[in-house]
């Protein structure tokens, strides 16, 4: 009896309309947004290595030296802030920049230009469109049923409410799973086949990830979607609630967290800083000059003098970290503030998945002061060698991305597993009439 | 008779959880808008004012910083203020390079400005759906249309009665949050609003309404081309979907893909060339004056200029090419996103409120403007016109015995700069803010217009048995 439940949800689904709509909606937007994602990708690439290998005098004059970041391929699935992120940081003398530059520094146009458009990818149709279709599917499959007396039919069988209601959960994920699953397969077949891609075994475990993780996202807004169905009486009232529900999730929580963080952990502004800066260096100078006296020998004084000034930079420097960690304080503050936000925690793991979030900039900027610390005296000079040997950025692995997200699977996974026992318990609570 | 559907309708919104939740959230939403943009506001007015006062204490003949003025109507369309050039640093020739008015934390995730256009465009078009999907399915499914209509009422009173209703709801839920912003700004910024702001908050007002009757349209629309409610509201909200997400978001990368603008990469790697080929040149000159075959310094130093000028207009003309380039892209953009009336509502009232894209390009015309000004005065006082950029060089060369140094660059000129001209942007009257949205206005009322004709005609021939 129960597996006749399940498939006779299975089938409910898949003839329904909105199943239909819903799928070619999906199916379209997945493949548009991969294939221009992709192209989008494989020209960034290709700047990436252009710039990387041609070492045009671009690379800086003087002590200057540049270390380019790779887009990530992943970042065709979750675009995430891998534009944002960059493709370059200087290094010169004592000072590696703290923020990300455009290939054209100051004049860089790309973020302006993307002001006001965002990206729509894989990650962005799973978080709003998906949940929404989870919604339209399963918002009336208990209510439906009640309001019809099927229910009540039905619980004359020989079934117990705890198989009824595990038939209709399944019956349903089955479905909302197998319109996930053809949504990969559509944009990893787009991987594959593109001709300027290269999809290896680690892309395609990701992509598996990349799966797992918008499975358990969306059972989330199943969970709830049989929860208010089996709460509430009318299937028009359930859908209301549920849409509303989707509009704090997906729109407004989100939004409201970036905009407290931003007010009660403020951030100063460039004027700011560089006043800080000054105030820094000019007391230091001055304490510096009262402890030690110029030398009136002229290789001295340009020792003395060169001291200064590496101190001074160190002291500029120390500036912009704190502005970084007060940057990332905030960032985190918003985080928490969104802790129990599904679309927030879906986002939040497939970035760092995909290594298109802002801590994939730390790291690379972490490893760029190492390479620099390592190979060039305080002066800007090489040690001990002409040129650097070529920076390369090395990937985190596939664990060491994903390590730290595990309590937010966790909590995911909470969500989901507390709403389908909150409509397991209605259910078995209620009265059926 | 249809002021009686009106009344019964209205009162059966009013009394829906729907009502309720909106009206919570336009009140918490507004109240949280007005709060950020004041202090978003100060921060920026602080900023400018610092920034214009330092030009006008230490006028520069090199370069002058000419700084965007920030909109006191911000609150209503931000226009993405975060990304936007605070100003420009002026250079002789029309040289300029941008100014930003903060690092924006390029860590934190990014959303959408929260300001009137983004709660009227997203929360209450939704609303708008919400509230009037079922209008003309539900009845017609509980068999209440029928029996409406055997009473003395036209099919187009019903419908009109059925549309007022939901706007009739919707308006108090929006007039509510907005005397709540207003309130709000008021008081945390005293001087921020004045009476010559009034038109133009009342026309947002108006725009912001014909946004959200062309959403109830749509509603109707649907629920009285189709029957089972779940049906009507899946079409609704997929439309809305589109409109308010997809192309709206889309249009960009359609531009990015259209367009065709050379990347960022491939306009960087133009300048070494540029530099490259200007420290050839100095060195054939160098020769040339070596060799015995330019003997005159007047003649050097006159030719070393060419060479610098040459060579700095063609980096300048690089990064200008690509400016423009990507504010063609920009508008073209634009346009494809115009084909979504939240979009026309969006750029309408951008012009209505001074900020966004649209300003921005008039600013870049004042600068332009300016840059002529600029560069007579520059003239008159030093007799030369040298551009001040970033990239400094000096040829050197022996000249009989004795070595010439030529810098590309110019010290800032020692006189009386007390007649130096002030930048003003040209004021932005209510005329040519309602000329610049007009075509998204006519838009707006355009898709109102088909939208209502479609719902009277596809509510005329249905069948209501």
């Amino acid at each position: 009896m129960w597996m006749a439940i399940l498939k006779r949800e299975m089938l409910e689904y898949l003839k329904s309309t909105k199943f239909l709509i819903g799928l070619a909606v999906v199916l379209t937007l997945v493949a548009l947004s991969t294939l221009i994602n992709a192209a989008d990708y494989a020209q960034r690439h290709q700047d990436y290595l252009d710039a990387h290998h041609t070492r045009l005098p671009l690379d800086g004059f003087g002590y200057m030296r540049v270390a380019y970041r790779r887009p990530q391929i992943l970042g065709v699935f979750v675009q995430g802030k891998d534009r944002e992120l960059g493709d370059q940081i200087h290094a010169c003398g004592d000072s590696v920049t703290t923020e990300p530059m455009g290939f054209m520094g100051y004049w860089s146009q790309n973020q302006r230009f993307r002001a006001g458009f965002a990206a729509i990818d894989f990650a962005f149709v799973v978080r709003v469109v998906m949940s929404l279709l989870v919604i339209f599917l399963a918002y009336d499959c208990v209510s439906q049923e009640r309001v019809q007396g099927t229910l009540r039919l039905m619980m004359a069988n020989a079934l117990s409410r705890g198989h009824l209601l595990w038939g209709k959960f399944f019956g349903g994920l089955v479905v909302i799973l197998g319109m996930l699953t053809l949504a990969v397969l559509v944009a990893a077949l787009i991987i594959v086949l593109h001709p300027a891609l290269t999809a290896d075994a680690s892309l395609l475990a990701s992509l598996a990830i990349l799966w797992g993780l918008s499975a358990l996202y969306l059972t989330v807004f199943f969970g709830l979607s049989v929860m208010l169905s089996t709460w509430l009486n009318s299937p028009a009232t359930s859908l209301l609630s549920l849409l509303q529900i989707w509009v704090v999730l997906v729109v407004i929580w989100p939004h409201a967290g970036i905009v407290l963080a931003q007010r009660i952990i403020p951030i100063p502004d460039t004027r700011e800083r560089d006043q800080r800066k000054e105030d820094r260096v000019s007391d230091y100078t001055r304490q510096y000059r009262q402890a030690h006296a110029v030398p009136s020998d002229p290789n001295e004084k340009r020792l003395y003098e060169r001291q200064l000034e590496r101190r001074c930079d160190e002291l500029r420097r120390q500036v912009d970290l704190d502005y970084s960690r007060q940057q990332t304080r905030q960032v985190q503050f918003a985080q928490r503030l969104a802790l129990l936000s599904s679309p927030i925690l879906y986002d939040r793991i497939a970035q760092r998945l995909a290594r298109t979030d802002s801590a994939e900039f730390d790291r690379f900027l972490r490893s760029a002061e190492r390479f620099w610390t390592e190979h060039h005296w305080g002066d800007g000079r090489v040690r001990g060698e002409e040129e650097p040997p070529e920076f390369v950025y090395q990937d985190q692995t596939l664990g060491a991305a994903l390590g730290p997200t595990l309590p937010h699977w966790g909590i995911l996974f909470l969500l989901g597993a507390a709403c389908f026992a909150a409509a397991h318990t209605v259910f078995m609570k209620r009265d059926i009439d | 008779m249809m002021i009686a559907i009106l009344k019964r309708d209205v009162q059966a919104h009013w009394r829906s959880q729907q009502f309720a939740v909106l009206l919570v959230l336009s009140i918490v939403l507004f109240a949280m808008s007005a709060w950020v943009a004041c202090e978003a506001y100060r921060e920026q007015m602080a900023f400018y004012t610092r920034s214009v006062a330092e030009g006008a204490r230490e006028p520069d003949t090199r370069f002058a910083y000419l700084y965007a003025r920030p909109s006191p109507l911000a609150f209503v369309a931000a226009g993405s203020a975060s990304c936007q050039h605070a100003g420009y640093g002026l250079t002789t020739k029309g040289g300029w390079t941008p100014k930003y008015r903060q690092a924006r934390n390029f860590k934190m995730p990014s959303v959408p400005d929260l300001d009137w256009v983004f709660i009227i465009s997203v929360i209450f078009s939704l609303y708008a759906l919400l509230l009037s999907f079922r209008s003309i399915s539900a009845e017609k499914a509980a068999g209440t249309l029928r029996l409406t209509l055997a009473n003395p009422v036209g099919r187009s009173h019903l419908l009109l009665a059925k549309y007022l209703a939901v706007l009739l709801t919707i308006a108090p839920a929006l007039l509510i949050g907005l005397l709540v912003n207003l309130i709000v700004i008021s008081v945390l910024l005293p001087d921020g609003l004045t009476l010559a702001l009034v038109p133009r908050l009342l026309l947002v007002v108006i725009l912001g309404l014909l946004l959200i009757s062309a959403f109830v349209f749509l509603g109707l629309l649907v629920s009285c081309l189709l029957t089972p409610s779940a049906v009507v509201l899946l079409v609704v909200l997929s439309v809305w979907i589109v409109s308010v997400i997809i192309i709206p978001n889309a249009s960009g990368i359609v531009a990015d893909t259209v367009a065709q603008v050379p990347t960022e990469f491939q306009t960087a790697r133009q300048e070494p060339l540029h530099r490259v080929e200007v420290r050839d040149e100095m060195a054939d000159l160098r020769r040339r004056v070596e060799k015995g075959e330019v003997t005159d310094e007047k003649a050097i130093r006159r030719m070393a200029r060419d060479l610098f000028d040459q060579g700095l207009d063609s980096i300048r003309n690089i990064y200008t090419a690509y400016d423009d380039a990507t504010r063609r892209r920009m508008a073209l953009a634009r346009q494809i996103a115009r084909v979504s009336p939240n979009a026309l509502f969006q750029y309408a009232s951008e012009s209505l409120a001074h900020t966004g894209f649209t300003r921005d390009q008039r600013f870049r015309r004042d600068v332009k403007a300016y840059s002529e000004i600029f560069d007579r005065y520059v003239l008159d006082k030093t007799g030369q016109l040298v551009p001040f950029v970033g990239w400094g060089i000096v040829f050197t060369a022996e000249l009989e015995g004795q070595t010439i140094e030529i810098p590309s660059w110019t010290e800032n000129y020692d006189g009386d700069l007390s007649d130096f001209p002030v930048f003003a942007e040209t004021p932005f009257s209510l005329r040519r803010a309602l000329r610049e949205a007009i075509l998204d206005l006519g838009g707006l009322a355009c898709w109102n217009l088909i939208l209502a004709a479609l719902a009277f005609t596809a509510f005329a021939r249905c069948d209501v048995r």
